[in-house]
Formats: C-alpha cells, structure tokens, sequence
C-alpha cells in the first residue's frame, strides 16, 4: 500500500478541505484556503502536523484577503474573520480561475506572510472527512494498491513521450536521457511546465519539474569536461545556480507566495539559458 | 517450573514488550521519513570536512560544528537554508560574473548532495562506521611569515558583550622601505576573531579615530574565517613605509555557546614580503555621489574613468551596506563591456575579490557600478524570520576600491 502521509512534521501537505494547502515561512503554521460557492474565502489553519490550530491559537492570528472586484478590476481588502476554528471573509463571486492572496499575521509583531491563491473552481469538502487525502494533482502516480484509485500512467519513454493517462505529464518522473541534446530538450520541457504551474497557481506541484530539471543539470554536469574550457566556464555556474533555484523553487512552492516564486523562476531560467547556451545542441 | 524460572521468563516477556512498545513509539512519533540517498558517513562528512571544516569545527568560529553526525544533523534545516540563500559557503560574488580567485563555492553535485541529505531525513549510514576525528587548524597556511607581530596585549571580550571592535597598532620596526606580497592574522582564540582589517597606519596626528573605518589606501588585507592569503603574484606588493606602524582592527563575535563568559584573545599579524622590488599596489576608490535612504527597489550607478592604461587586479566593497546586489563592470572606449564582479553585500563578510588575471582598462576605460538596494537577502524572504542583524544605518555614500598596478616607467628615449 502507497503512503501518501505519515506522522512527521511537513508530513502532510494534503489540502484537508478541498482547497489549496500552503506552510508558512515560520515553516510550523500551515494554512488552507478554500473558495466556497458562496463567495466566501475561508483559512483552516494547522501545525507542522497537519493538526489543526488550537482555538486559543487561531484567536492570535490575524489577517484579511485581497481580490480583484470583476466589474471595477480594483482590489478589494476583505478583513477575516474567526468563526470557530477558521478565518473567513466574504469576496463575492469571481471569474474563474479566481486569484486572491491572503495576508496573514501569525504573531502581533510578526511581518505578514503573503500567500497566492489560483482556484480553477469552487472548493468542495471530500466526500471522506477524516484521514489523510491525495493532493489533487499526486507528485508520483500511487500504484494499483493504493487506497484512491490513480489514473493509470503508461512508462514514459525517455525524451519525454506522450502520456497516454490523465495526470499531467509535468507530475511524471522520467528517466535521464543519455544524450546531451536529449537532455537539453527535456530540460526545455521541464522549464516550460513550472512555468505553467506557476501561471494556474499549482505551486505545490512545482518542485516536481524543477527538481527533474535539477537532475537533468546534474547529469549535464558529468559532461562539463567535453566543452571547451569557455563554455565550461559559463557551464558550471549555470548549474549550480539551477540546482539551487530548483530548492529554492521547492521551498517558495510550499509557502505560496507568487512574486517569491517568480523572482526564484527568474534565476532559474536564466540558470538553464545559460546551461542551453553551454552545450552543443547536436550530438 | 521452579518459582524463580518462572518469574526470569515474566520479566524478560515484560521487557520485550516494553522495548516493542518503546521502539514502536518512537517509529511513530518521532523518525522522520528517510528519502535521501545520501548518508553523513559517506557523502555529506566528506564534503563538509573539506569544506566548512575551517570554521564549523569544535573552537571554530562558526557557531556549531558540523564534523560529527550528532553535531551536523540537529541544524539540517539550517544547513538547507543557508545553501539555498547561497549564504554559505561565504562566497558573496556570483559564479560566473567576472573570473575570480580562490572562488570558495560548492560543486553543483556537493550542493545537491547537502540538501537531499538535510531535506530527506538525515541519514546518518552505517552506525559502526568511524570517521576521522576532524580538529580546529590554527596555523599559518602560507608558512612561517617573514615578520610576526602580536598583539601588544590581550583583549578581553567581556560577559555582557556578545561583539566588539578593537584596533591594535603594531610597529613593525623595519629599517626601510619593504614590499608586502601577503598579510595573514592568526587567531589567539579561533571562535571570537570574527574579521580583522590590517592597514598601514599614517602618522599618529593624522590617525583616524576608531570608529571610522581606515583609509582605503593604506588596507593591506582584509582577513576572514577559512579564507587564506592571496599572495600577490605578477611581480606586485603592497609598498611598507620604512618604521611603519600597522593598525588591525579586529571584530570580535561570541556565539551563543560563549555568552555571558568573558572570552580573551591576542593574535598575531604575519607578513610576507616579496623577494625583491616589486610593481606597487596602487588603490583607487570608486564612489558614488550619494547612497539612497530609504526604501529597496532603488539603483544607483556610478562610475570612475581611468585616466591611464591600468591593469586592475582586485576589487573590494569598502563602504557599503549589508544586503544590496553590486554589478562591476569595465566599459572600454570601444564599449565593450567586460564583467567584473556581481555580488550580494553581507555584513561581516567584507572581503577583497582577486580578479583570476589582471584586467587590462585603456586610458578612458570607465569602471561602472550597479548598486541596487532591493533587498536580496532570501533567506529572511523565503523562510520568514530576520536571519541578519539589524542592518547598520547606510553610509551617506558607497565607495569600491580598485587595487591597480602602478603604471609602468615609459621607456626614455637613448
């Protein structure tokens, strides 16, 4: 049987309400924020236990949330509210994908954490309310055993071949190619799709595409000796650079915060330019 | 069944349960996942013994050693964060943007292996696998220096000081006029001399008073943790007055290991002088009007023109504050540009960048610096809490100094 969780701390990043789940930077509060179709953004907050907070803790956070009005396209500041466990406030009915951000403080004196939310559609409850869930886009197909079901995925075949299921081809591990130009041309790819996660707000997924783009670096880097000693130099910063900014995406993908993650993209993909620029496209 | 047999086989049946149940407790509560195919005893140790050794080292300067399993794993979420700011190692130039010396960076396979390890568990490998005792190195790494100069008494850094600054002057006593080709401090007590600048003192009536830093001119080396000499090749030194007096202003740091004890220190100052007559080390400084003083999200530019052919050789931040991105770079009269250095400024971390060969600017080549005040501490962005101290107020105006080579003699017509 596939575990999607077990007791530890970070353990659980499963949203619990059919929302989108996110740890803050104290990296011990953890917050879901769900879009109701009442128009209502809600926040359940937990520990680094995917518990939630206990109501004498929830009284001390604060925080509102900003969306854009459809019809005057300025932003709205709706301050949340505690109602029992949770934070809630109401921002109406928005167009779809529906982009907000929530503006937290966990402590009286603490800065506010930004936190960006892309809801394709109304958050709706799981049908089981207890126990952990899958996320709604697994990292790593679940196998037939699983207790939730998974979409069958075929092997990929290197280079990046189509799919033949329905989960995102960016959520898939491949195996490294052993060419060079193959490399290049997956690490291509794999820029491309954080890219997209990043533009529909699936932050929690990036770190699968940047971490493979991180071993496709790694990979070229046994290669760094064929260049000449010139492109060498521009070979090895760029990846490190790359193998950092793919942590770095990790770590922002977990907190949520959009301009983090851009500005970490942005190093990224001048890391794997410059890795492009390095190596020779034909073999 | 004797009484007694029976009783041994109860116990020992309650001890395994116990144990069972002990073992299961912790299995469940308190062993985090293990995903990283790294281990400390045969991937992590290794990396972090040649390269943090320096300082993450029992009496080190760092505030933890990192040389044994039970003392590296309890900060492995440091360790991420710091490799993931790319504040450690110390290296505040980026790779790739100039051509330094003595680049102390990490490998892009050593910097994946630290953080699958610090991300994925921290396994430590096989339990009766010994590893090399790793000890404090306190010693001159170029050598016995040609002149030692100690301290000419101790400082004590008191219980209820976590830092200070103390300047020493040391006389150096020599008869006439020498050419310094490298200066290196060895530390009385490793774990407080945080930084030192040492610098050639102008006459006593002319001294600056502590507080204010030193004249660029006349800084000789500016010595860090881990980092050793950059002796100066190519025929070039550093010109030492006849009867010179030194000044080395250290900056003493407890970590929270030392505070509330009063620690002592007395270093001493080597120098090495070149063999014979050297090309002198001229220092140009680079400033800018005038520094903003408020908010991030500001840049400045600013600029020197070179009034003769130079050859520039190192490059330091001497006046700037902590926490804002730096772009050098040499605009020739053709406008070509070339790279210098681009780094992120860090208090405590002030040092001079060696350039890997001289860099040749033309007459009217002009040195074009990029400041810019967002804020690029990551660390803080990304994991929340202030990692740095509270910033120092920002100088009024930002200046870089340039160590170029004296312009040679032109050859006189016979």
């Amino acid at each position: 049987m596939a575990k999607t969780h077990s007791p530890r701390p970070h353990g659980d990043h499963n949203p619990q309400h059919g929302g989108q789940f996110f740890m803050a930077s104290d990296n011990w509060h953890h917050l879901e924020g769900a879009y109701l179709p009442t128009g209502v953004f809600r926040m359940y907050l937990y520990d680094d236990y995917t518990k939630p907070l206990p109501l004498k803790d929830v009284r001390s956070i604060a925080g509102s949330v900003v969306a854009k009005d459809s019809k005057t396209s300025k932003e709205i500041t709706v301050p949340l509210v505690r109602t029992g466990r949770y934070l809630q406030g109401t921002v109406g009915k928005l167009p779809f994908p529906a982009e907000m951000y929530a503006k937290v403080k966990f402590k009286a004196d603490a800065p506010d954490n930004r936190f960006d939310f892309t809801f394709p559609a109304y958050s709706k409850e799981p049908a089981v309310a207890s126990g952990p869930r899958m996320t709604s886009a697994p990292p790593v197909p679940a196998p037939a055993s699983s207790p939730t079901p998974a979409p069958t995925v075929a092997v990929a075949a290197p280079g990046g071949a189509e799919i033949s299921s329905g989960v995102d081809p960016a959520l898939v591990p491949l195996p490294i190619p052993e060419t060079v130009p193959e490399m290049l041309a997956q690490l291509r790819t794999r820029t491309d799709q954080i890219r997209a996660f990043i533009d529909r707000g699936s932050f929690a997924s990036i770190y699968v595409p940047a971490f493979q783009a991180k071993d496709l670096a790694l990979a070229l880097d046994e290669h760094k000796q064929e260049l000449p000693a010139e492109r060498r130099k521009v070979a090895q910063p760029a990846i490190t650079k790359l193998v950092r900014s793919a942590y770095l995406l990790d770590a922002f993908g977990d907190i949520g915060n959009k301009q983090q993650i851009a500005d970490a993209y942005s190093k990224f993909v001048e890391a794997a330019n410059d890795i492009q620029s390095a190596f020779p496209h034909q073999p | 069944m004797s009484r007694k047999i029976i009783a041994a086989r109860a116990a020992l049946a309650c001890a395994l349960v116990c144990g069972a149940v002990a073992l299961a407790v912790q299995r469940g509560e308190a062993h985090k996942a293990v995903t990283s195919k790294y281990t400390y005893n045969d991937d992590v140790f290794p990396i972090l013994r040649d390269r943090c050794s320096r300082c993450h080292v029992a009496g080190g300067v760092a505030p933890m050693s990192l040389m044994t399993y039970d003392e590296a794993f309890p900060w492995a979420e440091s360790i991420r964060a710091e490799l993931v700011a790319a504040h450690m190692p110390p290296w505040n130039a980026e790779e790739g943007f100039g051509e330094l010396k003595s680049a102390h960076t990490l490998l892009p396979k050593e910097l994946d292996v630290l953080l699958t390890w610090a991300t994925g568990g921290n396994p430590r490998g096989m339990l009766d696998q010994k590893l090399p005792a790793v000890t404090l190195k306190n010693d001159w790494t170029m050598g016995a220096p040609d002149l030692a100069l100690r301290m000419p008494a101790e400082f004590t850094l008191t219980a209820d000081k976590m830092e200070d600054t103390h300047e020493f002057t040391l006389a150096t006593a020599t008869p006439e006029a020498r050419w310094v080709r490298a200066v290196d401090l060895l530390p009385g007590t490793p774990s407080i001399v945080r930084s030192a600048i040492v610098f050639v003192k102008a006459d006593a009536a002319q001294d600056a008073p502590p507080a204010s830093a030193p004249a660029p001119e006349r800084v000789l080396a500016r010595w860090l943790p881990g980092q050793d000499p950059e002796p100066i090749d190519g025929g070039a030194a550093f010109r030492l007055p006849a009867g010179a007096q030194l000044g080395v202003r250290i900056h003493y740091k407890k970590t929270w290991q030392f505070e509330g004890k009063p620690l002592s220190d007395r270093s001493t100052v080597g120098v090495y002088f070149a063999p014979r007559e050297a090309r002198e080390l001229l220092m140009l400084p680079i400033d800018s009007p005038s520094a903003p003083a408020g908010a991030a999200n500001q840049t400045i530019t600013f600029s020197r023109t070179m009034t003769d052919d130079v050859q520039a050789v190192a490059l330091s931040p001497d006046q700037v504050p902590a926490n804002i991105t730096l772009q050098v770079e040499a605009v020739r009269p053709d406008s070509s540009r070339a790279p210098m250095i681009r780094l992120n400024t860090r208090a405590d971390w002030g040092r001079r960048y060696w350039f890997e060969r001289p860099l040749t600017l033309p007459r009217g080549t002009k040195v074009e610096v990029t400041a810019n005040f967002e804020d690029p501490d990551i660390l803080s962005a990304a994991f929340g809490a202030p990692s740095a101290p509270a910033a120092a107020p920002r100088p009024s105006a930002l200046r870089l100094t340039l160590n170029i080579l004296a312009p040679q003699a032109k050859p006189t017509a016979p």
